[in-house]
């Protein structure tokens, strides 16, 4: 394990999400409430990155800039060659159906929806029709082991078995990236390395670029490289290989 | 599209306490606005039911005041006048005054010519004819006192002295429903020998006379024509259409009728009013689902389409089982009303109505949480809890 400065990254052609110089505030009443200061840094296509840091250290608003679902007060954030800083509202929209698969920490998943369904959503947004939608998700779901449990409503499953089904609707459009904010926070040790198994799995076998936000080292423990972010400085990064 | 009728259906059925709830308060307001509009339109009914062609005259100074029945002859020999008859409100009491229905004294020989509403087997007009005594009841009293052919039916007067009996020969029907068959029909000619005995100086004389000219062409040229004759007489006359008469009538209850109709409406608000609430509280527990939505890539335009559907499909249910409900509830109040509303009948424009005012609250009850959930930033609906 090699640590590193963030200055010393090296930057490759393979560089798929890159950040340039972004700020994030919040105005918290009269008070502005800096969180990320000109970060800059890059992450290449099939890396596998967990973002650490204590609580309240803006790693979550990292992600969601990333991501696509909150936008820098300064800054650019280009995937894939696009800025999406500068994308209107709708086209980000579109833009995050296609290249951005969710997980969240408490799973999300529609509670009126069964499994299936719940992975059906995202491709509704496609032009697919309703037969390969169905095949589509019935993939998905076998990917993380849960082919057995397709008509089955959230209620109805354990945690494990929701985060699983929410990992599956995030890839089931084949998304270029994952965004993962605490996926394991609410999960037992049992049910969260079975999670991280499909995390790594899909980042290894599919090339899927993972962005996570852990504060949990045995999680990061599973990421290729690792970054902590200390009050909006992204000061160490944790350079790690797998075996 | 089909996702979203998935996802507006079961949302509807999630919270299914307050969604009954909310749909036993939107079934009550609308069926109590369909009701309340149906008696309103009921009471204004006299007028639409009047016959153009009709006309009544009475005493230039006040309906309350008699005519002699002598002007019969004169009026029947006006130009214009096809047909002509007399009647006489009685206003007797059946045993207690709560018991009140209309009554009039007849002329049974022409009576009929002029309201071929009332419909009378021959049989039943020729018993009519032949018993001085003689009363018709319509349908809607003989079954509210149990009368039948052969009882006798005894009134006190109130403004004619003494006690009354008369022999039911027979009961009428309405031609429809607006024709009021709560009333009881007996003949002047009775009234008349009575009073000439027992209280001379209210004799020969008539409530009013009703007149048919044939088209409502010569309604005006009549009219005209009738109190000209009796102009300077002793007792002027003042004919109208029976129209214009029962306008007269209704507006003195005009004041009623126009709270009724603000109550019809100010239900409607109350219910718009917690429905909104009921809304509101639905979205703001979902934020954290619509935030996830909009992350996913859906609009906020459709987030917002799912409340509209949840709010509009829970009020068009409403207001499907109000208008079920309306003509049911409408006639059971006719029926307890006793003879004020001879039938509460729905009318068309009263289901429309209804219909427009169910889907104006599913509408309108969702314009505020739709715009919350439309803006909301994904950021912050998924840090809401929910
Ligand atoms: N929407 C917001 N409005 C106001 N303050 C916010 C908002 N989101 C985050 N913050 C603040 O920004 C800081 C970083 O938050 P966050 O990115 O969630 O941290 P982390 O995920 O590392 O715990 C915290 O102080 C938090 O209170
Ligand atoms: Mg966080």
């Amino acid at each position: 394990m090699t640590v590193l400065r963030v200055s010393d990254v090296p930057t490759g052609e393979d560089v798929l999400i890159a950040l340039s110089d972004v700020s994030k505030s919040y105005r918290r009443g009269a008070q502005i409430v800096p969180v990320l200061s000109k970060l800059t840094f890059d992450i290449r296509r099939k890396e596998f990155l967990a973002l650490m840091g204590p609580s309240g250290s803006g790693k979550s608003t990292l992600l969601n800039l990333i991501a696509g679902i909150d936008s820098p007060d300064h800054g650019s954030i280009t995937v894939a060659g696009e800025d999406i800083t500068l994308l209107p509202e709708a086209d980000l929209a579109d833009w995050r159906a296609a290249n951005v698969g969710f997980i969240f920490q408490f799973y999300n998943l529609m509670p009126v929806l069964t499994a299936l369904e719940n992975v059906e959503l995202p491709l509704t947004l496609t032009g697919l029709k309703r037969r390969e939608r169905r095949d589509r998700a019935q993939l998905a779901l076998s990917l993380v082991g849960l082919s057995d449990r397709v008509k089955h409503l959230p209620s109805e499953l354990s945690g494990g078995q929701q985060q699983r089904v929410a990992i599956a609707r995030a890839i089931v459009t084949d998304p270029t990236m994952l965004v993962a904010d605490e996926p394991t926070g609410d999960l037992d040790r049992q049910s969260a390395e079975e999670v991280l198994e499909i995390m790594q799995r899909l980042n290894r076998d599919m090339g899927k670029t993972i962005v996570m936000v852990t504060h949990d080292r045995r999680a990061a423990a599973r990421a290729k490289r690792i970054m902590h972010l200390e009050k909006g400085d992204l000061s160490y990064l944790v350079e790690q290989r797998l075996e | 599209m089909s996702q979203w009728l998935t996802l507006v259906a079961r949302n509807v059925l999630r919270q299914r306490l307050r969604t009954s709830l909310t749909l036993v308060g939107l079934v009550v307001s609308i069926l109590a606005f369909g009701v309340l509009q149906t008696v309103v339109k009921t009471w204004y009914a006299g007028v639409d039911g009047a016959v153009p062609s009709r006309l009544l005259t009475r005493n230039a100074v006040s309906f309350t005041l008699p005519l002699p029945q002598a002007y019969y002859k004169r009026i029947g020999a006006v130009e214009g006048v096809r047909h002509v008859t007399y009647m006489t409100w009685f206003g007797g009491v059946y045993k207690d005054p709560k018991n009140f229905f209309p009554q009039f004294a007849i002329d049974a020989a022409s009576y009929f010519d002029i309201f071929p509403e009332i419909l009378v087997s021959d049989e039943v007009r020729r018993a009519f004819l032949r018993d001085r005594r003689g009363a018709i009841v319509g349908r809607r009293l003989a079954k509210r006192f149990g009368f039948r052919p052969g009882d006798v039916v005894q009134l006190r007067g109130t403004l004619f002295p003494g006690n009354w009996e008369f022999v039911i020969c027979g009961v009428f029907d309405g031609r429809d429903a607006k024709t009021d068959t709560s009333q009881l029909f007996f003949r002047w000619d009775y009234l008349n020998e009575t009073l000439r005995v027992r209280s001379k100086a209210q004799a020969d004389q008539v409530g009013f006379f009703a007149v048919d000219v044939g088209s409502i062409n010569r309604v005006a040229e009549v009219s005209q024509a009738i109190d000209e004759v009796f102009r300077n007489s002793r007792a002027e006359t003042l004919t109208e259409t029976e129209r214009a008469f029962q306008i007269g009538f209704v507006k003195q209850t005009e004041a009623i009728l126009i709270s009724i109709r603000v109550v019809s409406f100010v239900v409607i608000f109350i219910i718009l009013a917690v429905m909104a609430n009921t809304m509101a509280m639905t979205a703001r527990e979902r934020l954290r689902e619509y935030a996830t939505l909009k992350a996913i890539g859906f609009s906020p335009g459709y987030v917002a389409r799912l409340i509209l559907g949840e709010s509009v499909a829970i009020a068009l249910v409403g207001g499907a089982i109000a208008i079920g409900l309306t003509p049911p509830v409408a006639s059971r109040l006719a029926e307890l009303s006793a003879t004020l509303f001879p039938s509460l009948i729905v009318s068309v424009n009263t289901v429309l109505l209804q219909a427009l005012s169910a889907l104006a609250v599913g509408v309108l009850a969702a314009v505020l949480p739709m715009r919350q959930a439309a803006r909301v930033s994904i950021v912050n609906g998924l840090r809401a809890l929910g």
